[in-house]
C-alpha cells in the first residue's frame, strides 16, 4: 500500500466529508410561533372568570373549558378532585398547565388546575 | 525538454479538485448564510406582527376596554365594559403596523355579535380571549376575537 495514496484519498475523503457537512446544514429554520403563550393566556382567562364568578362547580367549569377549547382536551383540578374534560384524544405530546388559589366560604385555600394535551 | 511526470499531474489534478471543493464550499457557505439572513428578517417580521396582535388583545382585555371599579379604584381584569367596547367600535383604531380587521363576541348561549369590522382582510392574525362582558343587563361570559390584519402587505 501506497503512503501517498493513502494521504490522497484520505484528504478527499475530509473534503468530501466537510462538503456534504456543509450542504446537510439545515436550511429551514424551525417557524417560532406564539401558540403555547395564547393557550397559557385563555387558561389564564378560564382561572379568573371562575375567580370572578367564585362558583366553583365542576360542571359549569366543564362547559366553560369546553366553550373556550371546543377541540382540546385536558383536565380540570379543584382540591383534590379532578375530571377529564373536552374531547378524549390519542397520544399527548405535551401539557400546559395552569393553576390558581381560592378562598372558599370557610377561607380555606383551594387551588384550581387546567391542564390542556397538546 | 520538460516532461510530464505521472506523479506532478497526480498532484496538479488533487490540488485543481481540492480547490474545486474548497470554492464550492466558500459558495454553498455564503449561500446558505443569505437564506438563514433572509429567513430570519422574514420570521422576525412575521413574529413581530403576532406579538403586537396578542399585546393589543391583551392590554384591550386588561385595559383598554376593561371596567373601572371605583369603589376599588382599580381597572378589572377581564371585565369589559360593552358600552366602551361598541364605542371604540366606530373608532376603529389603526396605526402604520397593523389595524383591527375585526372585533366579535361570541356569549355563551351562542350568541354572536360584531363589534366593528373593516373591509381589508389581508395578512391577518386572529386571537381569542375570554372574558366576562358588563353591559345594562349584568355580567355575562363570551369570547372575544380580536382580528389584526397587516397594513400594506
Amino acid at each position: 500500500m501506497k503512503r501517498r495514496g493513502i494521504y490522497l484519498a484520505f484528504e478527499a475523503m475530509l473534503s468530501l466529508l466537510i462538503l456534504f457537512a456543509i450542504l446537510s446544514i439545515p436550511m429551514q429554520n424551525k417557524m417560532e410561533d406564539l401558540d403555547e403563550l395564547h393557550i397559557l393566556q385563555k387558561e389564564d382567562d378560564l382561572l379568573k372568570a371562575w375567580l370572578f364568578e367564585r362558583d366553583f362547580d365542576l360542571d359549569g367549569m366543564k362547559a366553560d373549558f369546553e366553550f373556550v377549547f371546543p377541540n382540546s382536551s385536558g383536565e380540570i383540578g379543584l382540591g383534590n378532585e379532578r375530571i377529564a374534560v373536552g374531547k378524549p384524544g390519542g397520544r399527548h405530546r405535551e401539557t400546559y398547565s395552569a393553576s390558581g388559589f381560592a378562598l372558599d366560604g370557610e377561607l380555606n385555600a383551594v387551588e384550581i388546575s387546567i391542564s390542556i394535551y397538546g | 525538454m520538460r516532461t510530464i511526470n505521472e506523479l506532478g499531474l497526480l498532484f496538479s489534478f488533487d490540488l485543481l479538485l481540492a480547490f474545486f471543493i474548497m470554492c464550492a464550499m466558500l459558495y454553498f457557505m455564503l449561500l446558505n448564510f443569505n437564506l438563514i439572513a433572509a429567513q430570519d428578517a422574514d420570521a422576525l417580521g412575521e413574529f413581530s406582527f403576532y406579538q403586537n396582535a396578542f399585546s393589543f388583545a391583551d392590554s384591550s382585555v386588561k385595559d383598554s376596554f376593561a371596567v373601572y371599579d371605583m369603589e376599588r379604584r382599580r381597572v378589572l381584569d377581564n371585565v369589559i365594559d360593552y358600552g366602551l367596547l361598541k364605542k371604540s367600535g366606530s373608532q376603529k383604531p389603526e396605526n402604520e403596523k397593523f389595524l383591527i380587521g375585526k372585533i366579535a363576541l361570541e356569549y355563551v348561549d351562542g350568541k354572536k355579535e360584531v363589534i366593528s369590522e373593516s373591509g381589508n382582510k389581508n395578512n391577518c392574525s386572529a386571537v381569542e380571549r375570554l372574558v366576562h362582558i358588563r353591559n345594562d343587563s349584568g355580567d355575562g361570559k363570551a369570547k372575544i376575537l380580536f382580528l389584526m390584519c397587516g397594513v400594506g402587505k
